[in-house]
């Protein structure tokens, strides 16, 4: 969970490992502090996203990554039967989701990888449960248009 | 349903957490609204290409948490379990068979953690080196007595804590930090 979300927000391997170690770390220290205002499993997620921004603040990265110059995997070019193409489609919807604005990249991960209610994804993103979910639909919609667009 | 709940619930549907009736509504939608059968395909994609956790990561936790309480466990052992002067590492951390002295507020906390880090079941009393991480933080934990955890209370009776509810976790964590 705490990899996942850290390579969601940092689309870099590497340093979503390092998150994840650092974050466990600031999480076991943190312990005593979490009163249980929100679920366990947010609060650690709260955590882990506090962690990325700040490791992604400290390199001074761009969030353009270099995925999004990548070009997209065209599927008639690997696919040789449906069973195959099916799997390069799921694998390219989990390659342009990386190139998703910041809270509609997110807003996308969160629900669909971690199953959080548009309330927690608000809560973990900074923005209201509202956004949220405009956050979540922007970014599906995007995301199929893309795929379309491959 | 309109079509702005349906693509709500579609992370839901592809993730297997709908109720039965709300699975035949979602599918009835799909099967009439090309669109959001489009953004399903899309979600579900997602959902079945979950990055994969790297090998190392549960020793590269490990390794943190183990220079982590290395920098604190000079200041934070407690006079109890202190080593004295002469002596540089703290005492090992001796373990009956099936016996784990851990401190309330680290022991099933730190697994818990670890487990929810690391998306995996992981919490083996029989892991030498896990046991002794643990045990580790048992020590750097100040002015905390410790309590003696059989095996199967460590893992609460569950297979692996990151199986725990978040209500189960909770509770257990509030218990133990007492």
């Amino acid at each position: 969970m705490a990899y996942r979300i850290a390579l969601g927000h940092t689309r870099d391997p590497d340093l979503a490992a390092d998150v994840t170690q650092n974050a466990f770390v600031k999480a076991m220290r943190g312990l005593n502090r979490f009163r249980g205002e929100s679920k366990f499993r947010t609060w650690l997620m709260s955590i882990v996203l506090n962690e990325a921004r700040s490791q992604l603040r400290r390199q001074g990265r761009r969030r353009e990554s270099a995925l999004d110059d990548a070009p997209p995997i065209r599927a008639s070019a690997v696919a040789v039967d449906e069973g195959v193409l099916e799997r390069v489609e799921e694998g390219r919807a989990r390659s342009l989701v990386s190139r998703l604005p910041e809270k509609q990249r997110l807003s996308v991960l969160l629900r669909v990888d971690e199953g959080l209610s548009f309330r927690e994804v608000g809560e973990l993103i900074g923005s209201s449960e509202g956004a949220a979910r405009v956050n979540y639909h922007h970014g599906i919609r995007k995301l199929r248009e893309w795929m379309d667009d491959g | 349903m309109n079509c702005g709940e349906i693509q709500d619930l579609l992370p839901d549907r592809a993730g297997d957490r709908l109720a039965s009736a709300q699975v035949a509504e979602v599918d009835e939608h799909l099967a009439t609204c090309e669109n959001c059968r489009e953004l399903f395909e899309a979600v579900r994609g997602l959902g079945t290409t979950r990055p994969a956790i790297p090998d190392d990561l549960e020793a590269r936790i490990l390794a943190a948490v183990r220079s982590a309480v290395a920098d604190e466990a000079p200041m934070a052992v407690s006079p109890a379990t202190a080593p004295s002067p002469s002596t540089a590492p703290p005492p090992a951390v001796t373990t009956p068979r099936s016996r784990w002295p851990l401190s309330p507020a680290w022991g099933l906390a730190a697994a818990a953690v670890l487990a929810l880090a690391v998306g995996l079941p992981l919490v083996a009393p029989s892991d030498p080196e896990l046991e002794s991480e643990l045990g580790a933080l048992a020590l750097a934990e100040e002015g905390v007595g410790q309590v003696w955890l059989d095996d199967d209370l460590m893992v609460a009776g569950a297979p692996a804590v990151s199986e725990l509810s978040d209500e189960a976790l909770r509770t257990l964590l509030e218990e133990f930090q007492r």
